[in-house]
């Protein structure tokens, strides 16, 4: 007797579930009735520059930092290339 | 230099430059919003920051998938080095969206579904990193990661979609197949050209992690090598 | 191949057995979740106009937690004592082992789940016996079930099992608790099946993507 084989099945219902939860999501998004305004404070434009300096600054120090941390890591990789090729010499040497 | 050098360096020039004129833009050439004032132009990196670690995450999903797929390290480096940069690019999100809210809205936090959504997304690829680096060695913690990579992705949608789903504070989705917010039309092209900018800042940075980490690898084997030649552990470093 | 149903039944009674003799799990979700509920009793106060907008929140974060703890104890006979490898070496299907694993600790989380109510009923002077409650908690639960058990057998092999678990399930299941505590409010409130149907519906669509995901991908988790 062939065994039952479940990996056809699962693969429908993966394709189906793929299917229906991406198609359930906007249809759920078409119920919902509120649309929101925000309610901002407005007053002298000039008040909040602290604020929109913090977020540009933040960004690039936040870029900046990645970058040298991933310079950080090549030049810790440089250095360990050094030290496994003076093992290979060494290990040359004694042979 | 090599014709991959050239290109990256080329890469970096272009998204030097683009970032420059966008920052012109920014500051001198879009009109002031007149409900929110200055502090509006922060929406051009919040909103980018956003859809670039969208596109980040989907790109942890491929690698993920091509991973358990194929099972090639390539996939693996892919899925890492895009949900690192991913974690990165969502902190500035929170962080940004945190600084953009305390003057808007009064406060620097609350409880509505797409902020407790987005920073649920960042709590799942920090869970991400975590699990790569608390697995045992080999090929399992890639696999592990590789199940999260995808499952996680459903947040993605999830976030985007939250606005709409729910009711919330947050403005509306403006670009994208949810789109119902309206913006002036230069504030619209410079929004675009923003988020042009750190797509190519992204994948700049994806294309220097992914060959970080192949190169890490790589020395790693070598040094598996070196150990089984001398019979010795290696203590190096 | 083994035939698929006896698997997992036979799997899920293994469970239920050892569960019998030491009522780990249950005794663990039951005394985490009471402890819970009592805690946020007490702490937010005897007001009654407090009560009811909490006690949904209050019921879900109880279940939550207490739910990882059971599912943190799913695996852990297995990889401790070996067990995993001898099922692994047997013909069986791995959805086979992941259908049953699941199965186990749903069980078990809705037993708990099922004790928990009385006892919140009195804290929280709330009836919690409506159908329409007893249904989200059962859909909930699936959903925990489902993810709960693949990351379960994520997390025992990493290197701080209590930390990563949490760290995984927690943040993938929040739209099950977010679904779960609207239509939870919604039910204590007296509402109709009409008034919860949005929250009802994503509870349901995440368990079917939760489901068929999980028994996809645990076989990739296995592998040594």
């Amino acid at each position: 007797m062939k065994p039952f084989s479940l990996k056809p099945l699962v693969t429908l219902l993966v394709v189906s579930a793929i299917f229906v939860s991406t198609a359930a999501i906007p249809a759920l998004a078409q119920q919902d009735i509120s649309v929101q305004v925000t309610n901002a404070e407005s007053g002298d434009t000039e008040t909040n520059l602290p604020y929109l300096f913090a977020v540009y600054s933040i960004t690039w120090i936040a870029f900046f930092a990645y970058l040298y941390y991933m310079s950080q890591r090549q030049r810790n990789l440089r250095s360990e290339v050094e030290e496994l090729r003076q093992i290979l010499a060494e290990k040359e040497g004694k042979d | 230099m090599s014709i991959g050098m050239v290109l990256k360096n080329g890469l970096f020039v272009v998204c030097a430059t683009m970032m420059l004129v966008i920052l012109y833009l920014i500051f001198m050439w879009v009109p002031t919003d007149n409900i929110q004032g200055t502090v509006q132009r922060i929406m051009y990196f919040h909103v980018s920051v956003a859809w670039v670690a969208f596109l980040a995450f989907f790109i942890v999903l491929v690698g993920s998938v091509g991973y358990l797929w194929k099972g090639t390290s390539k996939w693996d480096h892919l899925a890492y080095s895009a949900a690192e940069i991913g974690v990165l690019l969502t902190t500035l999100l929170l962080i940004t969206g945190i600084l953009w809210a305390k003057p808007i809205w009064g406060v620097w936090w609350t409880w509505e579904p797409r902020l407790t959504t987005s920073l649920m997304l960042w709590l799942i690829y920090v869970a991400y990193l975590m699990l790569r680096a608390y697995s045992p060695p080999g090929n399992q913690g890639a696999r592990y990661a590789a199940v999260l990579g995808i499952i996680g992705f459903i947040d993605v949608p999830i976030v985007y979609y939250s606005v709409k789903l729910w009711r919330t504070v947050h403005p509306q989705v403006i670009v994208g197949p949810a789109a119902s917010g309206s913006l002036d039309s230069s504030m619209r092209i410079l929004l675009f050209l923003t988020v042009a900018t750190f797509t190519v800042l992204f994948v700049y940075l994806l294309i220097d992690r992914v060959s970080l980490r192949k190169s890490e690898d790589e020395v790693e084997w070598v040094r598996g090598i070196a150990e089984q030649a001398s019979h010795l552990p290696l203590s190096l470093r | 191949m083994t035939k698929f149903w006896p698997t997992v039944a036979a799997l899920m009674w293994k469970d239920i057995l050892l569960e019998l003799r030491t009522k780990d799990i249950v005794i663990s979700i039951l005394a985490f979740a009471l402890l819970s509920l009592i805690i946020f009793n007490f702490a937010l106060g005897p007001s009654p106009q407090i009560t009811p907008v909490v006690a949904p929140g209050v019921l879900w974060v109880a279940f939550t937690f207490a739910g990882v703890l059971g599912l943190t104890r799913a695996f852990v006979l297995e990889k401790d004592q070996g067990n995993l490898v001898g099922l692994l070496i047997t013909p069986t299907s791995r959805e086979a082992i992941y259908v049953g694993k699941m199965l186990g600790s749903l069980f078990f989380m809705l037993m708990s789940e099922i004790i928990l109510l009385p006892a919140f009923a009195v804290l929280f002077n709330i009836s919690p016996f409506r159908p329409e409650l007893l249904l989200i908690i059962l859909l909930a639960t699936i959903g925990f079930a489902s993810i709960g058990t693949l990351f379960s057998a994520i997390a025992i092999n990493t290197r701080s099992r209590e930390i990563m678990l949490p760290m995984l399930f927690l943040p993938i299941v929040v739209p099950i608790i977010i679904g779960a505590v609207m239509a939870s409010s919604t039910a204590f409130e007296g509402g109709s099946w009409s008034d919860m149907t949005k929250s009802v519906q994503l509870i349901a669509v995440f368990d079917v993507v939760a489901l068929v995901f999980s028994a996809f991908a645990f076989e990739h988790v296995l592998q040594e």
